[in-house]
């Protein structure tokens, strides 16, 4: 096929439907976002039952510090929401009980035999919708109260937002690109990058207003206030490493859950993992520089982000996300839970241990360089990134890599047994594509050359045209797997829609593919 | 080594290189390692955490209400009160008017009240004539 001749490609035809993949899961997708209201509850009683703090010292006043209106506002929408996903459930728990019911009885007298299924269709068809809007609906009541904070934040310091905006795409570009086979959806990503900077940033900043409000209360020891005020410190690391990694750990689950056909392995549960490390990172560097001393901001940008814009939330998000990927092939439970665990434990581990040492390391970092700002600025957080949290990033890197060359190698042997299986199969792969599609670098390079020849719409059918064969052939390798569940998509759907992308699907009526000479 | 030996080679490599997730436990092993890693990272940081002081200084001892605020035993009962005299003394005032005068009230000012003031000013001397002043800026 000669995919850089001049007129190879045929005018785009119509996008093919996407293959239908049973969505299970979205039970478990709300009970994850249900947890976020339970641990936001269980903060609300720690803080009613807190003792009250009363003591003359200074010390005091960053405990009692007034409410935020932000928090203030979310508490309130929190209580709404609630209310709302019942009545949602309530609704949801009617419609399914009529559903049922309406399947179950006779349609009656409809004149003909042909009408009866159609009217039996209809007859679930907008339950089906409903239902389906009743649980978004429970998902969205829940989860959005928790934007409050974050978007005051952004609202803001728009300046702030505005300067960490290019960074930040950048990295989620890079993120996007690093899946040098088959890759998720774009709009997959920015969901996740949404979590991140909306929900799990907003559950974080959340969580630890109210462990302020209420960790003094329970921990400050007048008699010992030394080792008190220690402990408390030690206990606010802790909890912001468990409620930001827990935070960020629940939007990777729930888009594992409700997208488990796009997130298949280590590679795209690092990528989504890193999104939503990502967008948490963005409202975290904006919320901090909107109260920091300004003339701080430049050594906060260098460490957030650029510095340590892939390391730290990002690593550890990562770590996470490569433990959901994990567990997609895993048909045990318990391996299931060791692998989702083990991403969790190292995310909030590595979390708790940055935000210690790294405070430990800044208060030296000025006699390491003589004084010198700009070479403790320039190298000596570099040299703190690394020590912090550098394990962590070679870790998600190492798995990463790992998993591309597991792609890789089970995408080779699914490409090839494609090409090689028959006309219709012959049709979807040829074997002269199997080395392009092999070689994100090749790839690229076309990519380059199609998008100075045909613009922005001759690459878009390009790229899209190439994932839907290294689709295909990565739901071929799946169904050779030991754990191959039920999500995998139908093969020959999966062909047509390549065919039809291809031009030679019988409705675009289109000529057949060239000949190979044009592949390089 | 014909053409088909070396994809088969290529093949086993692949599969060799894929071996990771053919298993029935894929990564199940790597992800316990880094899970463990992070309890590592955790032990690490409670350990710094108690052995050092945090970025703020931190007081020795701190002043705390007087031992009447805390929140030590408070007494069981109101203490009692001392009983009251019964009977009040009756001599508190002495010798005040047992009724309002009912003289008439004078209905004016005493006349030497007020001092008299002068009824005019003396008159001011007469000022010099000046002679014209000379125009601002000349006469263009």
């Amino acid at each position: 096929m000669t995919l850089t001749a001049p007129g190879v490609f045929p005018p785009p035809p119509d996008r093919p439907p996407g293959p239908r993949v049973p969505r299970h899961g979205m039970a478990s997708a709300i009970a994850v976002v249900l947890t976020l209201s339970v641990a936001y509850a269980v903060g609300q009683i720690l803080y009613w039952t807190a003792p009250d703090i009363v003591s003359p010292s200074p010390w005091v006043k960053i405990w009692l510090l007034p409410e935020p209106t932000p928090f203030k506002v979310t508490r309130v929408l929190l209580v709404v929401g609630w209310c709302v996903a019942t009545l949602l459930a309530l609704a949801l728990l009617l419609t399914r009980r009529r559903a049922t019911a309406a399947t179950a009885a006779p349609t009656g007298d409809t004149g003909s035999e042909q009408a009866e299924p159609m009217a039996r269709f209809d007859a679930t068809a907008r339950p089906r919708l409903t239902l389906r809007a009743c649980q978004f609906g429970i998902l969205g009541a829940l989860v959005l109260p928790f934007a409050v904070m974050p978007l005051a934040a952004l609202g803001s310091n728009l300046p702030q937002l505005l300067l960490c905006l290019p960074t930040t795409g950048a990295a989620l570009f890079l993120v996007h690109r690093a899946q040098l086979y088959r890759r998720m959806p774009g709009w997959l990503l920015l969901a996740g990058f949404g979590w991140g900077v909306l929900i799990g940033g907003g559950f974080g900043l959340v969580m630890i207003t109210w462990f302020q409000r209420y960790g003094a209360g329970y921990f400050l020891d007048f008699q010992r206030p030394r080792d008190s005020i220690r402990e408390i410190y030690t206990l606010f690391c802790l909890n912001g490493a468990v409620v930001a990694e827990f935070g960020k750990a629940a939007g990777i689950a729930v888009l594992f859950l409700l997208f488990r056909r796009h997130i298949d392995g280590v590679v795209s549960g690092v990528v989504v993992g890193a999104a939503v490390g990502l967008g948490h990172n963005l409202t975290e560097t904006v919320h901090y520089l909107g109260f920091v001393n300004p003339e701080h901001h430049p050594a906060q940008f260098w460490d957030r982000q650029v510095v340590g814009l892939m390391a730290a939330h990002v690593a550890f998000s990562a770590l996470a996300g490569a433990g959901f990927g994990a567990a997609r092939w895993l048909p045990e439970r318990r391996d299931r839970w060791v692998a989702v665990g083990g991403g969790l434990l190292a995310a909030v581990g590595g979390h708790f241990e940055t935000d210690v040492v790294l405070m430990r390391l800044d208060q030296s970092r000025g006699e390491w360089f003589s004084h010198n700002e700009t070479l403790s600025l320039l190298l000596g957080i570099p040299l703190m990134t690394v020590i912090t949290s550098g394990v962590f990033v070679a870790l998600y890197v190492l798995i990463l890599r790992r998993g591309l060359r597991a792609q890789a190698a089970g995408l080779a042997r699914a490409l090839h047994a494609e090409a090689a299986s028959g006309p219709s199969g012959g049709a979807a792969v040829t074997g002269p594509e199997v080395a392009l599609l092999l070689s994100p670098a090749r790839r690229l390079l076309l990519e380059m050359r199609v998008w100075r020849r045909d613009g922005t719409a001759g690459l878009r059918h390009l790229v899209r045209f190439q994932q839907a064969q290294l689709d295909l052939a990565t739901q071929r390798w799946h169904r050779e797997r030991v754990g191959a569940d039920s999500f995998i998509p139908d093969e020959q759907q999966l062909r047509e829609k390549v065919i039809d992308l291809k031009g030679l699907g019988g409705t675009s009526g289109t000529s057949e593919v060239p000949a190979r000479k044009g592949l390089s | 080594m014909t053409h088909e030996q070396e994809q088969e080679q290529d093949r086993d490599r692949d599969r060799l290189a894929d071996e990771p997730e053919r298993g029935p436990r894929p990564y199940v092993r790597l992800m316990a390692a880094i899970g463990a890693g992070g309890l590592v990272a955790a032990t690490v940081a409670v350990v710094v955490s108690v052995s050092t002081d945090p970025v703020m200084q931190l007081p020795e001892s701190v002043p705390t209400l007087p031992s009447d605020f805390s929140t030590g035993d408070l007494p069981t009962s109101l203490p009692s009160m001392p009983e009251l005299p019964s009977d009040l003394p009756t001599d508190y005032t002495t010798n005040l008017p047992t009724a309002i005068p009912t003289e008439d009230l004078p209905t004016a000012l005493p006349s030497d009240l007020l001092p008299s003031f002068p009824t005019d000013f003396p008159s001011l001397p007469s000022l010099p004539e000046m002679p014209s002043l000379p125009q601002a800026g000349g006469a263009s």
